[in-house]
């Protein structure tokens, strides 16, 4: 059986290029060759109506950016306020994926919206790519800075900086006529979004990463239509996509730096400063921002979360292959899920 | 039935229901309803209608649109673009076909402030047509010149094509907008082709004005003051990075707003009709946006797309004959599909066929913007007509401004041809 | 009695969407101006503007749209036609643009009550912006677009709309005379 997937993000992003194709070959492997899967051509379906979409099999697999659909999932996002948390993007999106697979009210709000999660990735760290260099918490003031969700408008409004909403597809346009000065996201960008036209520096503030992205997600439609076996092989064989996924990006950013692309700069310690403290003051007011979103019982939420970032920070080491995370990844959240009830 | 019978009977459906003419809105939303759930089932089908009108019409990008559109009429109520075309009209109106060329010169300058064609269609159409109208111009030539000007908008930078097309496909979009530059200016220049040879072949058609004197030229040019202040106060802030191309139209509208109020020349009913006139063109518009991207859904869940795909590629052409069938192909998608849509569906399934060739990126993304834009003339789904048939409808039916753009897409094919041939140069 | 009809739903889509259209080209102004001159702009500019004064830009005029017959369709092919021949195109016509507003009105009502239900929201900056009040602008604005298509088959059924076409040639010449 082939499942048909939609990437979404057009064939030249990371999902489209290693994330699925790395999925459905390790499902083909898995399932001896019963289950393969195929990228529709981007155009079927776009990101913010994936939620849908997905319930209804227009597709049967892709990418839910939860942040698009805040108020369908509050306790699955919940995340997204924590992005502050963890070293790197391998030990964020095992903690959230693990986070998510064992919180009932998540699985509760994908169940609700006709889906099945199999696992996040997240971006590697943000840094602010800008056009012209800043150093010093100084130099953010007054700096109009697109922000893509709450947490970062907040942070550069602590730092003295103008945060502004604009769509991504504007994003290149504004940068490159003086509308806005810089934007929060992840130094990949500048290859994957061609942002490297216009921005000049990446300054390394290492703040957060976008960790609202259920990459592999299911429909139930496709989901009622596998046994617990091939179930099984779609989510082990999700993590291996995810892992290489990540490893995607990595490949990336280094080709950046070694084709000098932009100049990387290493904020001064005024900046790093207003970051640790923003950051602090942030993770302890969490528990009341997320209740006032609807998310009861917050705190032992966050903790439990938490916990996972540290557990998951003992078990990654910066040089593993995207094998052995994906391996790692379905050995520690997958093998104890008991496929017969789990999206059920 | 396979999907891609479904997906040519789809086509064939939506020919006839607009022959027998069934609104073009109605046969693009229908169809696209059938054959999703003749593809994929009932439950998909309802939910594509259920949410896409909402995702296409919720749209910051797209509120250009109606800005502009509104800057149009409240130019033309308010009589501000009548002494730009007055003065059009002295200095170049015994030219042959001089409002027609002034109308694609004022095309390819709002192109530099639109993204879209179709907002620089909006832009251009109210104020340009009923001025050629005056002047006794063929209304077919007229109508005809402004919706293939408009098309100019999307090649000349910004262009949100050329920058989904470097994204894509990997390319710089510095690059990308410099050569769409080029192609927007050769585009210019092979209209006003057309407009001389339709004026060779017919010199009525394109009557021109009766000769002026030095005083009186000069005498109209100082009347044109406040559009020069409405376009200096777009420009001026598109390029000083006061607002975004998207915010450009908003802009325009008040700008125009402010001058007309100031020169006590906007009516109160004056603009009451400028309104309604936006309403009414953007209402016929924008379900027609929904239909064409619907049934873009269509083409993709059939796999038509796909199955075009492998059809190209086990044909084994050589690489100039495969260019020739990818053009073919883009012409025909462009008769049906928006353009943003027929991109993503088609890039994927080009890009790598073309890579083993050895094809020139660059040179394909410019290639391709211009084949999409053709797309936005061609019958039978043509934004770029369907806007200007919408605000000079009072003066000219659609399938007269169908008529009126034969010349310029066969300046465009001419172009198109220009453009495989320099490739061989290369 | 159906005319009294037409003439509230012209004149309800045309106030509401000329207040839009206006909120949406001051709102976008004010934006650009507060984003220049007091670093911050309006709040929630780009989804105020692209959730509900777009939505209600390209459907609310619908309904006048078809009473001021200016939905687009090619003439072309059936001008010549009169008597039933011409009422059985323009029955084909209003009963296809009927039967996808029905089913355009019972979808977006559908996604409407779920948005409803859900208090839909999005993150504009630091502030949460509800959107899902304008879910509804779609099945209130197909509504009223039905209501004027039953209106016109009611008509057409009743010899009180004959659908003639408006003749472009006219309104030409006197433009030239004026001129
Ligand atoms: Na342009
Ligand atoms: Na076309």
């Amino acid at each position: 059986d082939t499942i048909r997937a939609t990437s979404g993000f057009g064939p030249s992003h990371a999902i489209a290029t290693d994330v699925y194709p790395t999925i459905f070959a390790k499902l083909e492997e898995l399932t001896d060759g019963r289950w393969t899967g195929m990228d529709t051509p981007s155009g079927l379906v776009a990101p913010n109506e994936m939620s849908t979409s997905l319930r209804d099999g227009v597709t049967e697999f892709g990418p839910l950016l939860m942040p698009y659909f805040v108020a369908e999932y509050p306790d699955s996002v919940l995340v997204s306020e924590l992005s502050m948390l963890g070293s790197s993007a391998k030990v964020v999106s095992s903690a959230v994926t693990e986070y998510i697979v064992t919180c009932e009210p998540c699985q509760a709000e994908f169940t609700r919206n006709g889906q099945v999660y199999l696992g996040s990735d997240t971006t590697p760290l943000y840094d602010l790519l800008s056009t012209r260099p800043v150093r010093t918490l100084d130099d953010m003031k007054g700096l109009k800075i697109r922000s893509g969700s709450p947490f970062y408008a907040a942070f550069i409004e602590s730092t003295g900086g103008a945060p502004v909403q604009m769509p991504s597809s504007e994003l290149f346009e504004s940068l490159s006529q003086g509308v806005i000065d810089a934007t929060f996201s992840s130094p990949h960008e500048i290859i994957a979004n061609r942002l490297g036209d216009v921005v000049g520096y990446v300054t390394e503030i290492e703040q957060g990463v976008f960790n609202g992205a259920a990459v592999a997600t299911a429909g139930k439609m496709l989901w009622d239509r596998m046994d617990t076996a091939d179930r099984k092989a779609l989510a082990t064989a999700s993590q291996y996509g995810l892992a290489a996924g990540l490893a995607g990006f990595d490949a990336q950013i280094a080709e950046v730096r070694e084709q000098k692309l932009v100049e990387f700069i290493e904020p001064d310690q005024s900046l790093v400063d207003a970051k640790a403290a923003f950051n602090e003051e942030r993770l302890a007011n969490a528990a009341k921002i997320l209740e006032e979103r609807g998310v009861s019982d917050a705190q032992s939420k966050i903790d439990r979360y938490k916990a996972l970032i540290e557990k998951w920070e003992g078990l990654v080491t910066p040089d593993m292959t995207p094998e052995a995370l994906g391996e790692l990844r379905a050995q520690e959240i997958w093998s104890q899920v008991d496929f017969a009830t789990y999206g059920g | 039935m396979d999907p891609v019978t479904i997906g040519i009977l789809s086509l064939a459906a939506l020919l006839g229901l607009i022959m027998l003419r069934v609104p073009i809105a109605a046969a693009l939303i229908g169809v696209s309803f059938v054959g999703i759930w003749a593809v994929a089932g009932f439950r998909p089908a309802f939910s594509m209608l259920s949410t896409i009108p909402y995702t296409t019409s919720a749209s910051w990008t797209l509120s250009s649109i109606p800005m502009f559109l509104l800057m149009g009429y409240i130019a033309y109520h308010s009589g501000l673009t009548r002494g730009l075309f007055e003065a059009a009209r002295v200095w170049w109106g015994w030219l042959p076909g001089g409002l027609a060329i002034a109308s694609l010169a004022g095309a390819s300058g709002f192109a530099a402030v639109s993204g879209s064609s179709v907002a620089c269609s909006a832009a251009i159409g109210r104020i340009a047509v009923p001025e050629m109208a005056r002047q006794g111009y063929d209304l077919r030539i007229a109508t005809g010149s402004v919706a293939a000007g408009g098309t100019i908008g999307a090649l000349i930078p910004p262009s949100i094509i050329l920058i989904l097309f470097g994204i894509q496909a990997q390319v710089s979009i510095n690059d990308l907008f410099l050569g769409g530059l080029f192609v927007g200016l050769a585009s210019l220049i092979f209209y006003i082709g057309a407009v001389l040879v339709v004026w060779w072949r017919n010199p009525a058609a394109l009557p021109p004005a009766e000769p002026y004197t030095m005083g009186d030229r000069w005498r109209k040019t100082a009347e044109i003051w406040p559009v020069l202040l409405l376009i200096a106060a777009v420009f001026g802030g598109l390029f000083s990075g006061f607002f975004t191309a998207t915010e450009a139209g908003a802009f325009g509208s008040f700008a125009a707003l402010l001058i007309g109020v100031l020169r006590r020349s906007l009516s109160w009913a004056d603009f009451k009709e400028s309104l309604v006139d936006t309403l009414l063109s953007s209402g016929a518009l924008f379900i027609i946006a929904i239909g064409a991207n619907l049934f873009t859904r269509l083409v993709a869940m059939s796999g038509l797309s796909m199955q075009m795909g492998g059809f190209v590629e086990s044909l084994g052409l050589g690489t100039f004959a495969l260019l020739l069938v990818i053009v073919l192909i883009y012409l025909v998608l462009g008769m049906f599909l928006e353009p943003i849509g027929a991109l993503l569906l088609t890039l994927p399934l080009f890009l790598p066929i073309l890579a083993q060739h050895g094809v020139d990126k660059l040179w394909f993304g410019l290639l391709v913007a211009k084949l999409l834009e053709i797309g936005m003339i061609t019958p039978p789904v043509g934004l770029n007509v369907f806007v200007i048939h919408s605000v000079a409808r009072d003066y000219v039916r659609l399938e007269q401004v169908f008529a009126g753009i034969v010349p310029f897409i066969i300046a465009d094919l001419a172009l198109v041809g220009g453009m495989l041939a320099l490739r061989g140069l290369i | 009695m159906l005319k009294p009809i037409e003439t509230a739903v012209a004149r309800i889509s045309m106030v509401l969407g000329g207040v839009v259209l206006l909120a949406m080209m001051l709102q976008v102004v004010i934006d650009v101006f507060m984003r220049a001159f007091l670093g911050a702009g309006f709040p929630a500019t780009a989804d105020l503007v692209g959730k509900y004064y777009m939505v209600a830009v390209s459907v609310l005029p619908l309904a006048m749209t078809e009473l001021k017959r200016r939905h687009i369709e090619a003439t072309v092919f059936t001008e010549k036609l009169t008597g039933w021949p011409l009422r059985a195109v323009l029955l084909l016509g209003l009963t296809v643009f009927g039967a996808v507003l029905a089913v355009l009105l019972w979808g977006s009502a559908v996604e409407a009550v779920s948005k409803t239900a859900r208090r839909v929201y999005v993150e504009a900056g630091t502030m949460r912006f509800p959107t899902w009040p304008s879910y509804w602008i779609l099945p209130v604005s197909f509504g009223l677009a039905l209501l004027v298509n039953v209106i016109r088959l009611i008509e057409l059924f009743t010899g009180r709309f004959a659908g003639t076409q408006h003749d472009p040639l006219e309104e030409l010449e006197s433009l030239k005379e004026n001129a």
